[in-house]
């Protein structure tokens, strides 16, 4: 391997350009920060979509295939998944996992930070929704979201930036067959531009949010944040795989030693790290960083680095209906959304709950497929039959379970595997607990009701999907107590004060929402932080 | 990235290598049929060429599968059962991935999309639905339906 000088000092160097990095980058130049942003994966290349062609689902089953294990692409490091219930889905690159997410766009309610305080278990967060909600109102903007105000399930959502996209013949049967029933429903809040808006395009409702949207109209970083970054003066660095975070004999972070795409070895100093890397990549690099100060990692006097990880177990319920819907005609995100079974009920048995988005089910190919249609083969005598009764006849419930922290739920490192910059894997260690499966099944039970309320003429349950992996919470913890959290409210790390995380890792607990906006939200007030801290802000020398 | 996994084109089909044999091409066609059955509105898998042009258009896109194609492919020995329950029950380890990629040929045949009625993804300009207010009057009607933040106010939620 060959070693390099080091590159000109930053004011901040910042691991992963997803969302969670691209929105600190955002504050931290617009305050006129020297930024770096050391990246393992490259730009998305959009010229290999094929969302507008007849092979788009042959497609998403490699090339635009989230789960790393499948798409093998350079920047993909192995993930030992042997010993968990779900399979991780990552997108390694600029823009991160938004590249290939669904847009979907909830903020967490409030009592999401206050789980031991109103439900008696896990954590509450050391922050409250009030602290985040004008954080969430920028970051909307920034991500160009649209959707529909005031529904009843949050305190304060009065605007959105864009008009909500059409909730088409599949949400409209879903919302109405709620009223008959008396259930929440609200038209879909979705990360996707109904509008010409700043970089984003109009969405023209193609159904292919995660496989490559060539109308730019998702949001994703590599569209709404990077493109602007660059013209501000951030240094972006691709291919660029972090290796260590350096410290100093105060315990102070000095620098990022990554190696570049060339294999060549080489180490970013800055006065901040900011970790940005998701709920593996951040307890990685990490677990990576050992010294004699920090033997068992950086940051990790409290052992919970790589600890309490929450993957939201996801279940699916499918209905099937006489009426004509092409339900893949419209966002695929959310047309709507029920947050019905969000809150804790006691007499049901659990604590906490789910929230429940319509989901179009596709094409001819998805027809047939295992997922979420059962493993029982349809070849044969039924197989047009069955074709002709799903295909456009179709929608499914997409149930996201909350699920609690538990600490032998971890990640790790797996010295038996290399990345291709040499580096050793992680080892995911992972089971459901069964509060989570007793929520899941609940709920399943609830969506099968709302589907047959609907006119189902069948409905079918994916109970638990092991690939199903999108949110991945938990393995870097936030908290007041330095004994049993790494970083506190505003993604210090309690041992290192100029080591920042600001993605997934740090969540208490996992809410029941898909996470990005508040990751994103997250992120921006800890950089403001970080900035309005500036001039106390502890440095190495 | 070479021109053949940046999708299909006619001139990328002209410069595949034959990726299937002759034999290969043949059984195939046989396994097509126990999978996709012709009926009085449908083709089967053999008559809308799954084992021509359209298996070359799936590999096309997803050389990968290639590998899966040929092992399903090798399992399925001589004599061919009568019907797919008979495939079915020899329990294959490679038959799901061959059945897949068959499928995916299967629907790209022009004629096949036409009668399913889908072939592509088409661009529909958004009209924004007018009637959300109309729609979402119950919902609001019930009033607050989330537990505030401790201290901050009563519960609404029904718990």
């Amino acid at each position: 391997m060959q070693h390099s000088a080091a590159s000109e000092k930053a004011d901040v160097v910042i691991v992963g350009a997803g969302p969670a990095g691209a929105v600190a980058a955002r504050k931290f130049v617009e305050d006129g920060y020297r930024v770096v942003c050391i990246e393992q994966g490259d730009w998305p290349d959009y010229t290999e979509s094929h969302v507008a062609d007849e092979y788009l689902e042959l497609s998403a089953g490699k090339q635009w295939n989230p789960q790393p294990s499948v798409r093998q692409a350079f920047s993909d490091y192995p993930i030992d998944t042997t010993e968990s219930d779900v399979e991780p889905l990552i997108w390694n690159g600029v823009g991160g996992s938004t590249v290939m997410y669904a847009g979907i766009w909830m903020r967490l309610m409030p009592s999401d930070f206050r789980v031991r305080s109103l439900d008696g278990v896990a954590d509450d967060w050391p922050l409250s929704y009030e602290d985040l909600a004008p954080y969430y109102e920028q970051i909307e903007r920034d991500f160009g979201v649209s959707g529909y105000p005031g529904d009843p399930a949050f305190p304060d959502i009065d605007a959105y930036p864009m008009k909500p996209a059409p909730i088409g013949a599949a949400g409209r049967m879903m919302a109405e067959a709620h009223n008959r029933l008396g259930w929440h429903w609200w038209p879909g809040s979705n990360a996707i531009a109904t509008e010409d808006y700043r970089n984003q395009g109009a969405c023209v409702q193609r159904g292919a949010c995660m496989w490559g949207c060539i109308n730019k109209s998702k949001a994703s970083p590599d569209v709404t944040h990077w493109p602007d970054l660059l013209n501000q003066g951030v240094r972006l660095v691709t291919r660029a795989t972090a290796q260590e975070i350096e410290t100093d004999s105060r315990g102070l972070a000095t620098a990022v030693v990554y190696v570049d795409g060339d294999g060549v070895t080489r180490r970013q100093e800055a006065d901040l790290v900011v970790l940005a890397a998701n709920g593996l990549g951040t307890p990685r690099l990490l677990q990576l960083s050992t010294s004699k100060r920090f033997p068992n990692g950086l940051a990790n006097g409290s052992g919970m680095v790589g600890k309490r990880l929450m993957m939201h177990p996801f279940a699916t319920v499918v209905g099937v209906f006489d009426e004509k819907l092409d339900p893949w005609k419209s966002v695929w995100g959310q047309p709507i959304y029920s947050l019905e079974f969000y809150e804790t009920v006691k007499e049901r048995g659990f604590v906490r709950g789910a929230k429940w988005n319509v989901t179009p089910t596709g094409g001819p190919q998805s027809m047939t497929a295992a997922f979420p249609w059962g493993g029982k083969s349809i070849w044969g005598e039924r197989f047009h039959e069955t074709v002709r009764e799903r295909l456009g006849h179709s929608l499914a419930w997409g149930i996201v379970a909350e699920d609690l922290p538990e600490e032998h739920n971890r990640v790790e490192l797996d010295h038996s595997t290399r990345d291709g910059s040499g580096l050793p894997g992680v080892k995911m260690i992972y089971r459901t607990s069964k509060n989570t499966k007793d929520l899941l099944a609940f709920n399943v039970d609830r969506a099968a009701e709302s589907l047959r309320e609907a006119g189902a003429s069948q409905t079918i349950v994916a109970p638990m999907i092991r690939e199903t992996g999108w949110h991945i919470l938990g393995t870097a913890t936030m908290g007041n107590d330095p004994g049993s959290s790494v970083v506190d409210g505003y993604g210090r790390a309690h041992e290192v004060p100029n080591l920042i995380i600001v993605d997934g890792s740090t969540w208490p607990t996992s809410s029941g929402m898909n996470p990005t906006p508040t990751i994103a939200a997250f992120s921006l007030r800890a950089a403001e932080h970080a900035v309005a801290q500036r001039g106390s802000q502890a440095v190495a020398s | 990235m070479t021109a053949v996994s940046l999708g299909f084109t006619d001139s990328a089909r002209d410069a595949l290598p034959d990726l299937l044999r002759a034999d290969e091409r043949a059984s195939l066609a046989a396994v097509a049929d126990l999978l996709i059955p012709h009926t009085d509105q449908m083709p089967s898998g053999s008559e809308a060429d799954v084992q021509g042009e359209f298996i070359d258009r799936v590999l096309s896109v997803r050389p990968d599968l290639l590998d899966a194609v040929r092992t399903g492919l090798a399992q399925v020995e001589e004599p061919l059962p009568a019907d797919f329950a008979e495939l079915d029950a020899r329990g294959l380890s490679g038959l799901r991935a061959l059945a897949e990629a068959v499928t995916a040929a299967y629907f790209l045949n022009p004629d096949v999309a036409k009668l399913v009625g889908y072939r592509k993804r088409s661009a529909i300009p958004i009209r924004f639905d007018e009637d959300l207010d109309d729609l979402v009057a119950s919902v609001t009607g019930r009033g607050p339906i989330y537990r505030p933040t401790p201290g901050l106010g009563p519960s609404h939620a029904n718990s």
